[in-house]
């Protein structure tokens, strides 16, 4: 649970985009496109419906003229080239008028309990253009500009979880189709690229007339969604412990189940084999001009070109043949190789993991309730079980609490702050796990083990939230980062791309040291292409399974 | 206008900080608050009656003072949300009997702590003043009496009747003066923005145009 790991993760089978894909398929969820109504201009607005076995969900898009001066991928942009919401069900005429007054202004609208998530997009201007301009000429566009942006627009924010007065979360929880965390979110970015192929398609024909043809669908799947994402997602992490767990302890326990798999049968070996080979050139498209990730990149392929060397001569017919593989990468790959790895070997093994899915939500809201029986030597124990090395560290070096996490007075933006230069101490939000754990180690030693620790809290209430980690930690062992998150090193990015990696997402781009560009779908089959065949091993790239 | 629980469980989390009370019982409140709208009990105007008087305030004099089955302030009111967190880390306490809980500000409070102590216990749990009383058997709540009152002696128990349950609801329904008091007090949670931050904070301040 090190910033450098977490930052290394890779997408798997239990990502949430994935999931969401099985499910379609083997449902059979149904879509249509009840309303795609939009000018020459751009302008207009369109509805997508997806129809499973119980209930629908629709993307309500509008299309925006957006001036070039008003785009921006900061998450305090005013204007986008489309916004969007999902809507819970189908909805009616003076559903859609309401959410015209409301979703096209993002932050300063409102929606309703009817709604899951609220979002927005950017085009890619460059790769906009030239798609148009080829289509309307009745050609296609050229695949190296397609494979340099990979995604026409990218997202720079969803919203769900009642956020600007959609709907909660236990609104949703208990339907088997939304149980799996992030489902409408990431059903909205499925929805969405469907309608940027047929917006960038509208446009074309709009300049083009007659000589316009449509996207050849071989180059309309490589396409992807973009996705900006900055600060904002990097405290998501920390404050919902429990929940990161779950999602940590379920992949942890698929790669546990696979390294058990005491023999791999040739079929499982040859999809390995395959999708390894499918990796080798979806990681030689992923770009990044970020020193860090320039540099992980070259590691990964490194990795990747040591695994296939492994694999020329390794004996699948000897005893648990996944944990050799993982006990060799430990000193083989880098961090970036061994993750790809583990994410890896899952894939032949969907009847083993993929129940575990069900596992990744948060499920036990009691976990917030302090046990004020607890001794203060348990507690203790429970904070050292975590945050051991940080007892030991200088907390009040300027190295080691640089940063600062606090929240902005305009647009409530999440920010990261420098303690010594900006005055943002009094602002700090919590978001320190490791120093307020040495805290309340240090608070705790003139008490004695066998006192409760509700008499502690009783006079130190300013260890409370430290206190309830450290009892959530008994239960959730992977709800913790084992690191400096205010250190003068730390990169926020590492919590961006370990939350990403579980949506599913791949690109990695990092920006700075605080945001990030990924794309999602990339690959993936379009509605009238999804099917039990199709849903799985897309984000591998082009080929058969 | 409704709002979400997550919407009002944020507001009040943020204006409990920024009234001065640490992290830890901010969640407490924040908590207490989303609790209270799932019963349909305007939480936000609650929480803004505490706060407003606790704003700035020494918060260790209203804590309890705990001398057996009595808990009193050290000062004049007790702190109905420093007073639940307690109630719920004790809640053993209450098998040995009735605890008394003298001048708790806006005492209604109380009862999400009630709740989790009543669910650790697996028996219901009542709060009680002036003629109110609030049971919960540790998910619904039930109220006989006015749930809103400035300040009350308080007597919890185990054991009462829920046949005055409140309806479960999924919207929150807040009252402008205690919404706005709330607004108030979150915004001092927040970094007044300066050119440096806009630009170094979020890290990015570059054109969408590529």
């Amino acid at each position: 649970m090190r910033l450098r790991r977490l930052g290394s993760l890779h997408q798997c089978r239990l990502s949430f985009m994935r999931i969401l894909t099985r499910r379609m398929a083997r449902e059979g969820w149904a879509f249509s496109r009840p309303v795609f109504d939009i000018d020459a201009r751009g302008v207009g607005r369109a509805v997508y419906t997806m129809r499973g076995p119980e209930r629908a969900y629709s993307l309500v898009a509008f299309a925006h003229d957006l001036p070039d001066d008003q785009r921006s991928d900061r998450v305090i942009a005013e204007a986008w080239d489309a916004t969007f919401a999902l809507f819970d069900g189908v909805p009616e005429p003076a559903d859609i008028e309401r959410l015209a007054r409301n979703v096209p202004v993002q932050e300063a609208g409102r929606v309703s309990e009817r709604e899951l998530s609220l979002s927005r997009a950017n085009r890619s201007v460059r790769l906009w253009t030239h798609v148009v301009g080829a289509l309307a000429e009745g050609r296609q566009p050229d695949v190296a500009a397609l494979d340099e942006v990979g995604y026409l627009m990218r997202t720079t924010a969803v919203y769900g979880s009642g956020k600007f007065g959609a709907a909660d979360r236990e609104v949703i929880a208990a339907r088997p189709e939304m149980h799996e965390p992030f489902q409408a979110e990431m059903l909205s970015v499925y929805l969405t690229r469907v309608f940027v192929r047929d917006l960038v398609e509208h446009m074309a024909a709009a300049q083009g007339g007659d000589r316009a043809v449509r996207l050849d669908p071989a180059l309309a799947r490589r396409l992807g969604i973009g996705n900006s994402t900055g600060l904002g997602m990097a405290p998501y992490i920390i404050n919902h412990p429990v929940l990161f767990n779950n999602w940590m302890m379920m992949r942890e326990e698929a790669i546990a189940r696979v390294r058990g798999v005491a023999a791999a049968t040739a079929n499982d070996v040859a999809l390995f084999r395959r999708l390894l080979r499918r990796a080798v050139v979806s990681v030689g498209c992923w770009r990044s001009e970020h020193p860090v990730q320039v540099d992980k990149l070259h590691a990964l392929r490194a990795d990747i070109d040591a695994l296939l060397v492994l694999l020329d001569g390794f004996d699948f017919d000897a005893d648990f043949p996944w944990d050799r593989m993982v006990i060799w990468a430990e000193d083989a790959l880098s961090e970036e190789g061994q993750e790809f790895l583990a994410s890896l070997m899952l894939e032949p093994y969907g009847a083993l993991v993929d129940d575990l899915a069900e596992g990744m939500a948060d499920d036990d809201p009691d976990a917030f309730r302090i046990d004020g029986t607890m001794t203060a030597g348990k507690v203790r124990d429970l904070l050292c079980i975590s945050f051991g090395w940080a007892m030991d560290v200088d907390w009040s070096a300027q190295t080691n609490c640089a940063r600062a996490w606090y929240v902005s007075e305009e647009k409530l933006e999440p920010r990261l702050g420098e303690r010594f230069e900006e005055p943002i101490a009094p602002y700090e939000q919590p978001l320190a796990p490791a120093r307020d754990a040495a805290a309340a180690h240090a608070a705790l030693v003139e008490w004695d083990d066998d006192v409760p620790i509700a008499a502690f809290l009783l006079q130190h209430p300013e260890h409370r939230h430290s206190v309830r980690r450290a009892q959530m930690s008994h239960r959730a062992p992977y709800g913790e980062i084992r690191d400096n998150t205010i250190s003068a090193h730390v990169l926020p990015i590492d919590m961006l791309r370990a939350k990403l990696s579980f949506f599913g997402a791949t690109q990695f781009d990092p920006r700075s040291d605080r945001w990030v560009r990924i794309c999602m779908y990339a690959n993936a089959p379009y509605p009238e292409d999804l099917s039990r065949e199709t849903a799985d091993f897309w984000v591998y790239g082009a080929g058969g399974p | 206008m409704t709002m979400s629980f997550n919407e009002v469980e944020a507001l009040a989390k943020k204006a409990t900080r920024g009234a001065g009370y640490p992290w830890g019982l901010a969640e407490e409140a924040a908590k207490a608050v989303r609790w209270l709208y799932a019963r349909d009990v305007d939480g936000c105007a609650e929480l803004a009656g505490l706060l407003a008087q606790s704003d700035g305030a020494d918060l260790t004099a209203w804590r309890p003072v705990q001398n057996g089955s009595r808990w009193a302030p050290k000062g004049a009111t007790l702190c109905p949300i420093a007073t639940g967190a307690a109630l719920s880390d004790e809640a053993e306490a209450l098998r040995d009997g009735e605890l008394r809980i003298d001048q708790v500000v806006h005492p209604i409070l109380l009862a999400p702590f009630a709740c989790m102590s009543a669910k650790h216990l697996d028996m219901r749990v009542t709060i009680a003043w002036d003629g109110t009383f609030a049971s919960t058997d540790g998910e619904a709540l039930s109220i006989a009496g006015a749930a809103s009152i400035p300040v009350a002696d308080v007597a919890v128990t185990t054991g009462g009747d829920l046949d005055q349950p409140r309806p479960y609801c999924s919207r929150a329904k807040p009252a402008p003066d205690g919404l706005a008091l709330l607004q108030h007090l979150a915004r001092r949670t927040f970094a007044p923005a300066t050119d440096e931050s806009r630009l170094k904070g979020a890290g990015a301040g570059l054109s969408d145009n590529d």
